[in-house]
């Protein structure tokens, strides 16, 4: 049983699919298709019932994940990455780098001509196109396909076995459709979904009874580290191609330089030094709050968080990758904030202790907000919530940003710097630890 | 239409929750010890040397602070074993408690602010307990707001947990607050041996930690059995839909 | 003198606080009651209104 908000969209269902089967889940809209697939996929948890992949474990354990190819209702594609790019991120994830298995698919799906463009000039049919090469490309022995057949041209759908047969020939392949015709073209079963409930097609052979359930050998899962290094390396090829985050982020602490230094520069004698120490770190509170907030939503509004979230890695992995981006992004603003500050307000800001102060109040900061960033994404009104939601937890990493370097500028004697680092460098551990182990928790609904 | 109906199907009557034995052992606990606190506190427990009466204020502030600790100790747990078990019942557990803890953190800023016009002379004072209870009441707030803005229910539930237990953090370092850094704020004298309270008062404070701890447990309660009839409510509209749905 | 003033500024606060928040959960729990109550009846009787 799946239950979605108030309602419960798929009931007493039972399905057994045996290796190279192909099966057709056929019904209209609102039967609850997407859910199956979904909920096939690991995305969603079942309230009762279980899902077992080759006969073993569920799609909630990574492993498990490795030979299962998923295309969801959308494509998992990143706009500002050429087809390409986006392949090859792919394979990280699933612990290859075989350019030419890359290739090879570009080739099937008709897209090899296309290769080196970003996705974002892809019409809705090649994205289609590329989406089904994702979900073939680590040569899975389980495919999940909902509505393949969607915005594919005629010559698209008829291209479908094919692409399957040439890329996955012996996996087994559950796909959802409203055409009869696509089911009958993959030579599928055909099951029928009607209300969240499974109906044999009375046509049809009865199903023939699944084997007996055997634990089939798993691909070799990737390992988590580099799998985390291509998706830091992935949101850093984005930002730089679409520079989204960083420059206005950099305007952002610029201004806030310039507007205190004018508002106060008249009335300021020997409190500069304290201004500039609150501008400072408010400036670099309210730039993470802004970056971090869009962390995971673009990930979730693009449907890219399904691709990473189905991907044999543990969850963790996406949660430490966004961490280590927010970090990246916020050091980098803490800095430039440094500069600005020491030269519009005339403050020696840009030493050493307040530079390390910044890196680690950054990674602080970015692992607070990183896990919070998590938990908001199918919220209302998410850029409301996420400043009240983040800077509570915040303000021990402000506290001490504050007090490192009014010591740095001999406010305050500089003798409690040790224990301020020494804070910072545990809020930092204490929320990474957290995000860790409770982000799996939050990442399937 | 409405009228007709109250004739036809009797509604459950005003008092009907007092005939549970259950509850109107836990409501007679509630008068009797919330009686003999008020009592204890103006009659029995001495005036102070320094502060005279106003001290009085203690019975309620300390209470309120502590049983704030123990509703966010119980969001943890409840938060913890939803995450385990994926049973809404300790969800709701989990955010009944929340909703207690924030009135109880309230009234424990409110009476502290009260008692320190009167001794400090501002109803404020940037001072590292009340900064970081301000704080901790800030996070729960977030919880309950971040709970009212995801509409999902499963969603809801596991968002909300993480928040429950990463914000218990919070209060140990409220606890420790006033050791950790210099404070206006009087340390803990109840847990110090020796601290210099007298008897009478001391007894006085307990007697009303113990009244408040029935006041939270019937709290609790009342707030879970409202969370329980909302469910209720949801699954029940939920039929009625599928049926209409089926006829249709 | 004051300070008695305080004194039952704050006892009013933390009673009408708590007990406010006791009145007003039974109350919610009493109305949601009773609609559950309309809606079980609702679900009792057998569908009306169909005249197709």
């Amino acid at each position: 049983m799946v239950r979605l908000g108030q309602r419960n969209v798929l009931r007493g269902l039972s399905l057994a699919l045996a290796p190279g089967e192909r099966l057709a889940v056929v019904g209209p809209n609102g039967a609850g298709k997407t859910t199956l697939i979904r909920a096939l996929a690991g995305l969603i948890r079942p309230r009762r019932g279980h899902v077992s992949l080759r006969g073993s474990r569920g799609p909630d354990e990574p492993a498990a994940r490795a030979g299962l190819g998923f295309l969801g209702h959308r494509p998992s594609l990143y706009p500002h990455l050429s087809a390409r790019e986006n392949l090859a991120f792919a394979a990280r994830l699933h612990g290859t780098t075989d350019a030419a298995r890359i290739e090879a698919a570009l080739e099937v799906v008709g897209l090899a001509a296309d290769a080196n463009r970003l996705v974002r000039d892809y019409s809705r049919g090649m994205q289609q196109r590329l989406g089904l090469a994702l979900a073939l490309l680590p040569e899975p022995d389980v495919v999940l396909l909902d509505e393949p057949d969607a915005s594919l041209d005629a010559a698209g759908v008829d291209d479908l076995p094919v692409m399957i047969d040439a890329l996955a020939p012996r996996a087994a392949v559950l796909f959802s459709t409203h055409d009869e015709r696509v089911a009958e073209a993959l030579g599928a079963r055909v099951v029928r979904l009607a209300a969240g409930r499974l109906t044999e097609d009375p046509r049809e052979a009865p199903a023939p009874k699944p084997p007996p359930l055997q634990a089939l050998p798993l691909p070799r899962p990737p390992g988590f580290a580099r799998a985390v290094r291509a998706m830091i390396a992935k949101d850093a090829r984005v930002e730089w191609r679409a520079r989204e985050q960083v420059p206005t982020l950099l305007m952002f602490t610029l201004l806030a330089a310039v507007v205190f230094d004018m508002a106060f520069i008249a009335a300021l004698g020997s409190e500069v030094a304290a201004v500039a120490v609150g501008v400072l770190w408010i400036s670099v509170l309210l730039a993470a709050t802004l970056a971090g907030t869009r962390l995971f939503t673009t990930e979730f509004e693009r449907g890219t968080l399904d691709g990473l979230l189905v991907a044999p890695v543990d969850p963790s992995g996406i949660y430490l990758a966004k961490f280590a981006l927010l970090a990246i992004e916020t050091a980098f603003v803490g800095v430039a904030q440094l500069i600005f500050l020491s030269l519009l307000l005339n403050v020696s800001l840009f030493q050493a202790s307040t530079i390390g102060a910044v890196l680690l109040a950054a990674a602080a900061i970015s692992a607070i907000l990183a896990l919070q960033s998590s938990l908001v994404v199918n919220a209302r009104a998410r850029e409301m919530l996420m400043p009240l939601l983040a800077i509570p937890p915040a303000v021990p990493v402000l506290l001490a940003g504050v007090g490192i370097t009014l010591g740095a500028l001999e406010v305050t004697p500089a003798g409690q710097q040790g224990a301020w680092f020494g804070l910072l460098a545990v809020v930092a551990v204490v929320f990474l630890t957290l995000g860790t182990v409770l982000y799996p928790q939050a990442a399937r609904a | 239409m409405r009228q007709a109906q109250t004739t036809e199907l009797p509604r459950p009557r005003r008092l009907a929750a007092l005939r549970e034995p259950a509850n109107a052992v836990l409501y007679a606990a509630l008068l009797l010890s919330m009686g003999l606190a008020l009592f204890m506190a103006f009659v029995f427990a001495p005036a102070e040397r320094v502060q005279a009466e106003i001290y009085r204020l203690l019975f309620v502030h300390v209470p309120s602070a502590w049983l704030a600790f123990a509703a966010f100790g119980v969001v943890a747990v409840g938060s913890v074993m939803f995450l385990v078990r994926g049973k809404s019942r300790w969800d709701r557990l989990a955010h009944a408690s929340a909703e207690i803890g924030v009135l109880f953190t309230t009234l424990c800023l409110v009476t502290g602010s009260i008692w320190g016009r009167s001794v400090w002379g501002v109803w404020w004072q940037w001072d590292p307990r009340l900064t970081t209870t301000l704080i901790m009441w800030f996070i729960y707030v977030s919880y309950l707001a971040l709970r009212s803005y995801i509409d999902d229910p499963n969603a809801r539930q596991r968002m909300s947990s993480v928040v429950g237990i990463v914000g218990v953090v919070s209060v140990p370092i409220v606890w420790f607050s006033v050791e950790w850094w210099r404070s206006l704020h009087p340390t803990p004298s109840v847990t110090n041996p020796g601290g210099g309270m007298p008897p009478e008062m001391l007894t006085t404070l307990l007697v009303s930690v113990a009244a408040f701890t029935v006041f939270y447990v019937v709290l609790l309660r009342q707030r879970m059995q409202l969370e329980l009839a909302v469910a209720e409510l949801g699954s029940l509209r939920e039929r009625l839909y599928e049926r209409n749905e089926e006829s249709a | 003198m004051s300070d008695l003033l305080y004194l039952f500024i704050g006892f009013s606060a933390v009673w009408l606080g708590i007990f406010g928040y006791l009145v007003y959960v039974t109350g919610r729990v009493r109305s949601v009651r009773d609609e559950l109550h309309d809606l079980r009846g609702q679900l009792d009787t057998p569908q009306a209104g169909r005249e197709a």
